[in-house]
């Protein structure tokens, strides 16, 4: 701002103007953004000019460092992948929605199991009553057979949302075998391969011990990168952080930090920057704090490009791309008055679009108290196909880049998020942060804050704690639930499928695994590949490297 | 002060008959039964009852448990380790308790009791208490809730919090001490533990896998204080040294000698047991009526709460 | 007299977030109250087991994707141990066409996103004050 002292008597700048008018008027209450970013009521020039380091600061799409989106062309060469997420009930019924939504504008897969298959068990370990209901019951390659059944798997991109150890990957490799599918021509991304998230902040998905999950994952990189180039072994999700409170500088800061710590396993067993970080890729949420989310993922792009040439030397242009997933943020949307989510759900997509991301899930309204069902789903991918080819925001790339706000806001995320990075390198990296408890302690502080605000009113959240009508019927939407008799085929499934198969294969699958495990230079992911071609499940695969490498707890930080 | 029963108060063995609804409560309790036992020690922590009014010289057999306190600063690991150490000592037959101390928050009276995972694989009774106010480490009601649960288990481990000079009060109630640490520069060793040092029987450097370890143990060795004190090296995620630590605290307790306490010391226990005794023999003649109406009058706002106690008080010294 | 209310903070079934579980746990214990929280994925024996032991008045659950319905049959073993006179509340994502089974069974109150933590934290005050000055009348009176 200007001081007027300094100017000499003269007739009032428009600015200095405006200022005085915009006092008078204003209610003078400051405004912050959830990254305690304070915002200014207006941004001209003098806030942000296009500074002589253009080219360093800002460039053009597809050059370093990538602040206005890592390809040249963007969306007017090739649109995101609409990658919305399926996981209910059975294998059929997985088929069912998967094709449906293929045939409604999705374009991408992105698969959830049931949360029995993220604890590590086949749904004969567990109580029927929890199968199904927030994800797909897959515990063999027969389940997996049949929930891609006329799914051109190497047609689309294979989003799996399975951690350590990779099963579900694992059928997707033998069903391609089996379908005469070379390898080398799927793609997609192993999804929650980042074990650090999960200690964090969704220990739901946190399968092996950590030396185990570090263990696996090195080896599943080696295992993807030689036989599926064009596979993203590992996915940094920074959207697990932030679901848990973390603002979104800080879950940049803390992704980012993460990928650093990954990239240093994968240099410490001996492997090349240039020929592993490629495919590398991140996954994020969206939230409704619309310029935020677009300066956040501006600044993530700029300060990996960057940070990737300064600490690791990496050459590669490849290298250098930040590519990401987002999911619009869960976290934003209400159980109250759920129809009102339609309309966040949409602004969240369109910051998503103009964040200039590589592929997006858009929730159903209903997405945050149930498993959507086909229409609620229906209605989400709509949403996507509305923004990407109604508005005519894909016309344009970068269509903020300039705007002295966004620019002035994308440095302001970049210190902000260049802050974080700064406290976990004085920590000793993130997995030193995460040990000592300051990554949760942060994402806790910043939760509680939030809570706080919502309580007190001072940040409304509209049917909740504004505007808010009677609990009637017409407000409920109706739950979707695996159906019981389905559930009690897939048990008979897998039993038959247990009986069925050579025990002598099995029992050389599964000691092949335990050997590999036990063995530093042999490859336990090509192990796990192994010993299902050999007719394990799920579980067994997971039991027996529970049992070699340690089973995973989420991190004791008392006494 | 001159204490005797009132008139109409209710004596305390019929209202215990009511409280514990079960006829038998009594055997249940002496057989460690953990439903009975957990509300005996809540009858304790609340000062309402103590060893003596809850179980009999000959119900069931009593043991004499060898009681083991656990100490050492936040996030060395204490609770790790006794989940280790738990199913060792189970597996050479002893029959085991866990009572674990946290602080209370001075400012609301509230407290985080230590999230403790707890392996079903194990049969041991674990309590948790909080200190309520109380300094040392452990909590007013501390040694008699492990006078009754050390005549009901062979082992009980006490695991407080000690980080600095005055929460040493273990020693009095455990027949050892373990004082837990791990690998750290050697002037934090020294430094910032020593009241804790004074008390150790035994010495842990856990988490032993991480660098460092060696040189604390030989910095503790080289301590004038600490020289001739066993030092233990564990791992309590993995059970690594466990074994060896439950020997070296038996073997401790076996060859236990007289320790001298500091007249502080034996005054802050003095003073922590009267206040707790005191309370105790009050309630008993403070009739459920009275409560009642110093409550109701409490809360309608007709006494402020001083005056409120001022009475009851009287009551007991009529 | 019994003072503080001692509150076990757990979680059933396989999920594992536990964002509202800490943002409770820390509210709770800031009103005073004496919180154990647990880790996830206990079974319902343990819950149980660690409620007799612990003596707890109040027994939370957070429960997301379905674990909720687990509840029932936790309601049922602290009937068969005798401890029925502990205060279950749920918190978390629970269908409104579920509550009703839910408070059949035994919970007290379940409560959804949007709920304060002032309201949650006096509930439980409320009830189990009220529960407390019961057991006081009943000695009282005979």
């Amino acid at each position: 701002m200007v001081e007027a002292s300094v100017v000499p008597a003269k007739a009032a700048t428009g600015r200095e103007q405006w200022e005085a008018d915009f006092s008078a008027q204003a209610d003078g209450r400051p405004r912050f953004n959830r990254s305690g970013i304070r915002l200014q009521p207006i941004y001209g020039p003098e806030d942000w000019c296009a500074p002589q380091s253009f080219d360093e600061r800002i460039g053009y799409p597809g050059q370093f460092p990538y602040t206005r989106g890592i390809y040249p062309a963007m969306y007017r060469g090739r649109g995101w992948s609409r990658r919305m997420l399926i996981g209910l009930g059975t294998p059929e019924d997985f088929n069912r929605r998967q094709k449906d939504m293929l045939a409604s504008g999705s374009n991408a897969v992105n698969f959830i199991p049931c949360n029995s298959v993220f604890r590590g068990y086949d749904i004969d370990e567990v109580d029927p009553l929890l199968v199904g209901t927030c994800g797909t019951a897959v515990n063999t390659l027969e389940d997996m057979r049949i929930a891609m059944d006329g799914i051109d798997i190497a047609g689309v991109s294979l989003g799996m949302n399975d951690p350590s150890p990779f099963t579900l990957l694992a059928f997707i490799l033998l069903l391609a075998e089996e379908r005469g599918t070379p390898w080398s021509k799927l793609s997609g991304t192993s999804n929650q391969a980042d074990f650090i998230s999960h200690f964090v902040a969704n220990h739901m998905f946190y399968r092996l011990s950590l030396e185990g999950s570090r263990r696996v994952l090195v080896d599943h990189i080696r295992f993807m990168n030689r036989h599926s180039p064009a596979w993203n072994p590992l996915s940094i999700v920074g959207q697990h952080m932030q679901q848990a409170g973390a603002t979104p500088a800080q879950a940049m800061g803390f992704a980012l930090s993460s990928a650093f710590y990954y990239i240093d396993l994968c240099i410490a067993a001996g492997m090349n920057i240039d020929d592993f970080v490629h495919r590398f890729t991140f996954f994020f949420d969206v939230s409704i704090s619309f310029f935020e989310e677009i300066a956040k993922f501006r600044a993530g792009r700029r300060v990996w490009a960057r940070l990737l040439r300064e600490r690791y030397g990496a050459k590669a242009e490849r290298s250098l791309r930040f590519k990401f997933h987002a999911q619009t943020s869960g976290a934003d949307l209400t159980r109250q008055q759920p129809l009102n989510n339609i309309a966040r759900v949409a602004i969240q997509g369109l910051a998503a679009i103009l964040s200039g991301m590589q592929s997006l899930h858009t929730d159903a309204y209903d997405e945050a108290i149930a498993t959507p069902s086909a229409r609620t789903a229906r209605i989400a991918i709509q949403t996507q196909n509305i923004l990407a080819e109604e508005t005519g925001v894909t016309d344009v790339i970068d269509p903020l880049g300039g705007s002295w706000f966004i620019e002035r806001l994308t440095d302001q995320m970049e210190d902000a998020i260049l802050a974080v990075i700064a406290r976990v390198d004085a920590l000793g990296g993130m997995f030193e942060a995460v040990r000592q408890g300051f990554v949760q302690a942060e994402i806790g502080r910043s939760a509680e804050s939030a809570q706080l605000q919502v309580e007190t009113g001072e940040t409304t959240v509209v049917g909740v704690n504004k505007y808010k009508v009677p609990d009637t019927d017409d407000h409920r939407t109706p739950v979707d639930r695996p159906n019981s008799a389905a559930i009690d085929r897939q048990y008979d499934r897998l039993a038959r499928f247990k009986q069925q198969r050579s025990q002598a294969q099995l029992q050389k699958g599964l000691s092949g695994l335990a050997h590999a495990a036990n063995h530093t230079n042999a490859n336990v992911y090509e192990a796990v590949v192994e010993a299902i071609r050999c007719g394990a499940t799920h579980g067994e695969v997971v039991t027996t490297l529970r049992r070699e490498l340690g089973f995973g707890q989420p991190l004791n930080l008392a006494g | 002060m001159n204490l005797h029963p009132a008139p109409n108060a209710p004596q305390l063995a019929p209202a215990l008959d009511g409280y514990f609804s079960e006829g038998d409560w009594r055997n249940r309790l002496a057989r460690g039964e953990f439903r009975t036992l957990g509300r005996a020690l809540t009858l304790i922590e609340n000062h309402i009852a103590v060893t003596s009014d809850l179980v009999d010289g000959d119900a069931g057999a009593v043991r004499e448990g060898t009681v083991i306190g656990i100490t050492g600063p936040p996030g060395a690991g204490k609770s790790t380790l006794i989940n280790a150490l738990v199913p060792v000592a189970e597996d050479c037959g002893f029959k085991v308790a866990v009572l674990a101390f946290d602080p209370s928050s001075r400012r609301t009276g509230g407290a985080l009791l230590g999230d403790r995972v707890r392996m079903a694989a194990h049969g041991a009774f674990v309590r948790s208490l909080a200190a309520r106010g109380h300094l040392g480490g452990t909590a007013a009601s501390a040694p008699e809730a492990v006078k009754l649960v050390r005549r009901l288990f062979d082992l009980v481990i006490v695991e407080t919090v000690g980080a600095g000079q005055s929460e040493i009060e273990i020693q009095d109630i455990a027949d050892i001490t373990a004082v837990v640490s791990i690998p750290g520069n050697g002037d934090e060793v020294q430094v910032s533990k020593a009241g804790i040092l004074e008390i150790a029987d035994v010495f842990v450097v856990n988490q032993a896998d991480r660098p460092g370890a060696d040189e604390t143990v030989r910095q503790l060795r080289a301590g004038a204080t600490t020289a001739t004190v066993p030092i233990l090296a564990t791992v309590a995620t993995t059970g690594q040294g466990v074994p060896a630590l439950l020997d070296a605290c038996l073997k401790a307790s076996r060859q236990r000698s007289d320790r001298r306490v500091s007249s502080n010391a034996a005054r802050n226990a003095i003073e922590t047991a009267l206040a707790a005794e005191l309370l105790r023999r009050a309630s008993r003649f403070i009739t459920a009526e009275r409560w009642l109406e110093a409550i109701a009058a409490v809360s309608n706002g007709e006494q402020p709460v001083a005056a409120a106690i001022n009475l009851l008080a009287n009551i007991t010294t009529s | 007299m019994r003072k503080q209310i001692k509150v076990l903070l757990t979680k059933i079934g396989l999920d594992g977030h536990d964002r509202g579980f800490r943002l409770v746990a820390a509210a709770l214990r800031d009103a005073g109250m004496e919180v154990l929280p647990t880790g996830p994925w206990l079974k319902i024996d343990e819950v149980v087991s660690i409620a007799m032991q612990e003596d707890v008045e109040v027994i939370g659950i957070s429960s997301l994707s379905f674990d909720h319905l687990l509840v029932p049959k936790l309601m049922t073993r602290l009937r068969d141990e005798g401890l029925d006179d502990v205060l279950v509340i749920v918190g978390g994502i629970v269908p409104d066409e579920d509550v009703g089974e839910l408070i059949a069974s035994g919970v007290a109150e379940v409560f959804h996103p949007g709920a304060s933590l002032a309201e949650v934290v006096r509930f439980i005050e409320d009830r189990v004050w009220e529960k407390r000055n019961a057991m006081l009348a009943k000695v009282v009176n005979g």
